[in-house]
């Protein structure tokens, strides 16, 4: 989540127009509109209420309570905190690479996502947007989304993980081309008293804390808070780094073992807090990944040697219904800092920084008065008061570089569910948005659904989404590796994508999903013909087609499977292939009781096909198991449970990027963990 | 062009929520669902050898807030009753009831089977629930609450239902 190395010349200064508003104030101010309303509501003893009485009484619903309005007009995927213990998951990238279409790349820095054949290395997880309780995560300066530690919510906090494939541009605006993804976190209802958790994993040495407290107290509040503390040794790799040691580089070694450049340490602050239509969160996070590759092609085996991020997200909402419940309001107050740290040595200690500060109000209206409509409006705005990028040279400070800027978003949304008919259902839904870097632009959604008969439902879904570019492709300039592009226009994609969900017996579901997308503008790096030096530019245009056939089933004993296997097939308009696209991945997840054992067993199975380096080599194609074992009965309110990841021990390597001195990086072996929570 | 003013902004959505706040004067949806919570307790009957307090157990994200203290240490039939949240099928088994909270309902089939055999009363508030076997379902139809039964479930967990609550339900399943 960075940049490409520089060593000297002139930082040059650009501010964009762009208006700061002090949040804070009007922050404080919101809960006092509705404290009225609080006080009045009334006390009436339901159980003194007979059935009779209780069947005519009029309702106003809890809104706040899960609507999945938006969610109708994709093929969504929602995975449970049931089956994120079955699986001992332990970072959003792993829970959601058990999805169809879904491959992980890791580069021992940080954990990137790719979706339907599109993962290109370098690619900071731009094209998806990732939100917590609704609330987004990317940054501003990167724009990018993290899925491994550097999320800053412990993976045990997780109620539910939502993923809606596709361009989700028409509601969301910026980055959900690909994808968004929403985190839901657990209640302090949920947790009622005190979890304790541990783990120790070898041979990483990776030990893990987590104290949680919840409760939904006398007077209605609902509170949660949670501290985490991570720190791993990691593992001592060899590791090749081809040039280094020739002009203009001269570094010492050209290949060798990177003894202690592997560790990782995270802490995590949680907190949440309900009460009424009231709620509010805050994730705060600080995550370093010491690197053992040399990233940015700065000097190998150099100890000491790291990215740092360290993230805070929070928001406050109010959601409520009114009128008969016809009507539903979300509004909510968000802000995001982002501190990005990249410690590295050229020779001499050298760091880049990048600096996020944003915040924004949405407000969404849903009502249901029309007969057959389902309409929401809604706005967002988002004020980037800071998106600074920075060099420093610990030597020599007269080659610091500061870029500073920032900006602003506005989007307007619109969407109507209209029932055609008793069997047919359409979405129109289209998304306005303007910001201070690109033009104006519309992203326009539109589906049918016809539930055939009652057991087999067919969507017809067209989306498409934008995205501007972020601060580091449209300003970055150091005059030495890279010059700033000021009139980089966005990027957007078209996709279609027909969907078929059938029910076959009561307790087996199968999907099939085909789609197609293009995307027009990429924003990729090229060479400035002025300069000779790199630039982000508007690149070749990409189509892809693919198809996704997906099952679930249960069984009477409990058991559980879920399987998908995915095909894509990804290229430039040129015709040439993409790097890291897989064509063919296969999912397999099966949970269930062990007879006789009162363990739950969690077997995980997965295969990605060959993926091409930026090389043009083919790496290896590869399977790999993980299993976990759990037990929730030895002792009342302890959870012990056993996960053995990469059961097998199989070999194999992800893709680098053009910042890594390697085209292929080695990934982790076997590897198990212990893991205790006890609750009380 | 030009952002608008994010004062204007914040200003309007305190319009709306103000307004929104008087129109806000029926009852709660889960207030209304607690007093049927607490009738189908009364009007359900366990097998002899289901003694002592009654656990009402919500699993999943918890709807009711504080809705349901009012039935905290209320005694119904002789009983008193205790509400807990649970958030694994194995936990369930405790209890006498579990309701299962909309956030929680994809885990539906799971729960289910954990509690095969076992004398408890499942209630969830999820289109399509009784489908999937579960005891007892809260349906909201313009505005109000419907509620429909799965005697095939009820059965199976050897639950008596009280004629009343059949008569009273919008469907029964048997």
């Amino acid at each position: 989540m960075s940049k490409l190395p520089s060593a000297s010349g002139p930082a040059p200064y650009r501010n964009r127009p762009g208006g700061r508003v002090r949040l804070a104030p009007v922050l404080l101010c919101l809960p006092l509109l509705a404290a009225p309303a609080i006080a009045a509501a009334q006390v009436v003893d339901v159980t003194q209420m007979s059935l009779e009485q209780l069947l005519d009484v009029t309702i106003i619903g809890a809104s706040k309570y899960e609507q999945r309005q938006d969610a109708v007009a994709a093929a969504v995927s929602v995975i449970t905190r049931d089956e994120i213990k079955a699986f001992g998951w332990r970072t959003v990238s792993e829970i959601l690479a058990s999805l169809p279409g879904i491959y992980t790349t890791y580069d021992r820095q940080y954990t990137y996502l790719g979706t339907r054949g599109f993962g290109l290395p370098g690619d900071f997880n731009t094209r998806i947007l990732l939100a917590v309780n609704g609330n987004r995560v990317n940054e501003v300066v990167y724009d990018s989304a993290s899925f491994d530690r550097v999320l800053p919510v412990d993976i045990d906090l997780i109620e539910r993980i939502e993923f809606i494939p596709g361009p989700g541009g028409a509601v969301y605006g910026q980055n959900a081309l690909f994808g968004v993804v929403n985190v839901v976190t657990r209640s302090g209802a949920g947790v009622d008293g005190t979890e304790l958790a541990g783990s120790y994993q070898i041979p990483q040495s990776a030990r893990q804390g987590r104290a949680t407290w919840g409760k939904t107290l006398d007077n209605g509040l609902d509170v949660l808070v949670s501290a985490t503390a991570y720190k791993s040794d990691g593992e001592d790799l060899f590791f090749e780094f081809p040039g280094a040691t020739e002009a203009p580089h001269f570094y010492a070694n050209e290949s060798g073992v990177a003894y202690g450049m592997d560790g990782e340490e995270d802490k995590e602050l949680f907190t949440s807090l309900a009460r009424g239509p009231w709620s509010f969160d805050l994730s705060y996070g600080d995550r370093r990944k010491d690197d053992p590759t040399a990233t940015y092609l700065s000097e190998p085996l150099v100890s000491g040697q790291y990215q740092r991020d360290r993230y805070l997200v929070t928001q406050l909402q109010y959601q409520d219904s009114y009128a008969d419940e016809t009507l539903h309001l979300l509004a909510r107050l968000f802000l995001g800092r982002h501190r990005y740290t990249g410690q590295f040595s050229y020779g001499t200690p050298y760091s880049y920084k990048g600096f996020s500060d944003w915040q924004g109000v949405e407000v969404r209206l849903l009502s249901t008065t029309w007969a057959g409509h389902k309409l929401m409006i809604g706005m967002e705005y988002q004020d980037n008061s800071r998106r600074d990028q920075s060099n420093e040279d610990q030597i020599d400070p007269a080659n610091n570089l500061l870029i500073a800027g920032s900006g602003w978003r506005l989007g307007v949304y619109a969407q109507d569910e209209l029932a055609l008919s008793e069997t047919l259902t359409a979405t129109l839904g289209l998304r306005f948005d303007s910001n201070d870097v690109t033009d104006n632009e519309w992203s326009p959604r539109a589906a049918l659904i016809w539930k055939a008969s009652p057991n087999t439902t067919v969507k017809g879904l067209y989306g498409r989404a934008h995205r501007a570019p972020n601060a580091y492709e449209a300003d970055f300039e150091d005059a030495v590796s890279q010059v700033a592009n000021p009139s980089l226009e966005g990027e957007s994609i078209d996709t279609l994508e027909l969907v078929i969900d059938q029910r076959v017996r009561r307790n087996l579901n199968v999907r099939a999903s085909l789609y197609h997308w293009n995307m027009r503008g990429l924003v990729t790096l090229g060479t400035d013909p002025l300069s000779g030096l790199s630039q982000y530019q508007s690149g070749e245009d990409i189509e892809a087609n693919g198809v996704e056939l997906s099952a679930d089933t249960t069984w009477d004993w409990g058991g559980r499977l879920r399987g998908s296997l995915s095909y894509q097939d990804v290229a430039y308009a040129s015709g040439a292939g993409l790097d890291n696209s897989p064509r063919f991945l296969g999912k397999l997840n099966l949970s269930g009781p062990l007879a006789a054992t009162g363990l739950r067993f969690g077997y995980e199975l997965q295969y990605t096909s060959e993926r091409q380096a930026i090389d043009g080599s083919d790496l290896d194609g590869y399977w790999l198991s993980n299993l976990q074992l759990s037990s929730y009965t030895w002792v009342r309110g302890l959870e012990v449970s056993l996960g053995l990841y990469n059961l097998f021990d199989t070999r194999y390597e992800h893709p680098g990027a053009d910042i890594n001195w390697q085209n292929a990086l080695e990934q982790d072996g076997r590897s198990a963990r212990l893991k205790l929570s006890y609750r009380f | 062009m030009r952002p608008p003013s994010l004062k204007h902004l914040l200003l309007a959505a305190g319009i709306l929520i103000a307004a929104g706040q008087a129109l806000a004067q029926a009852t709660p949806e889960y207030r209304a669902k607690a007093g049927f919570l607490y009738n189908f307790i009364a009007f359900t009957e366990w097998p002899d050898k289901v003694s002592g307090p009654l656990s009402l157990c919500v699993y999943g994200a918890d709807p009711f807030g504080e809705e349901l203290n009012v039935l905290r240490g209320k005694s119904v039939n002789g009983r008193s009753l205790a509400i807990r949240s649970v958030n694994n099928p194995a936990q369930a088994k405790d209890c006498q009831v579990v309701f299962v909270a909309g956030s929680a309902i994809d885990s539906l089939p799971r729960i289910l089977d954990a509690l095969q055999g076992e004398p408890v009363l499942t209630v969830a508030d999820s289109k399509g629930a009784l489908d999937s076997g579960v005891g007892i379902n809260m349906l909201v139809r313009q505005s109000k609450i419907a509620f429909e039964v799965n005697l095939i479930a009820t059965r199976r967990a050897q639950l008596n239902v009280s004629s009343k609550l059949l008569r009273l339900a919008s469907e029964v399943r048997q």
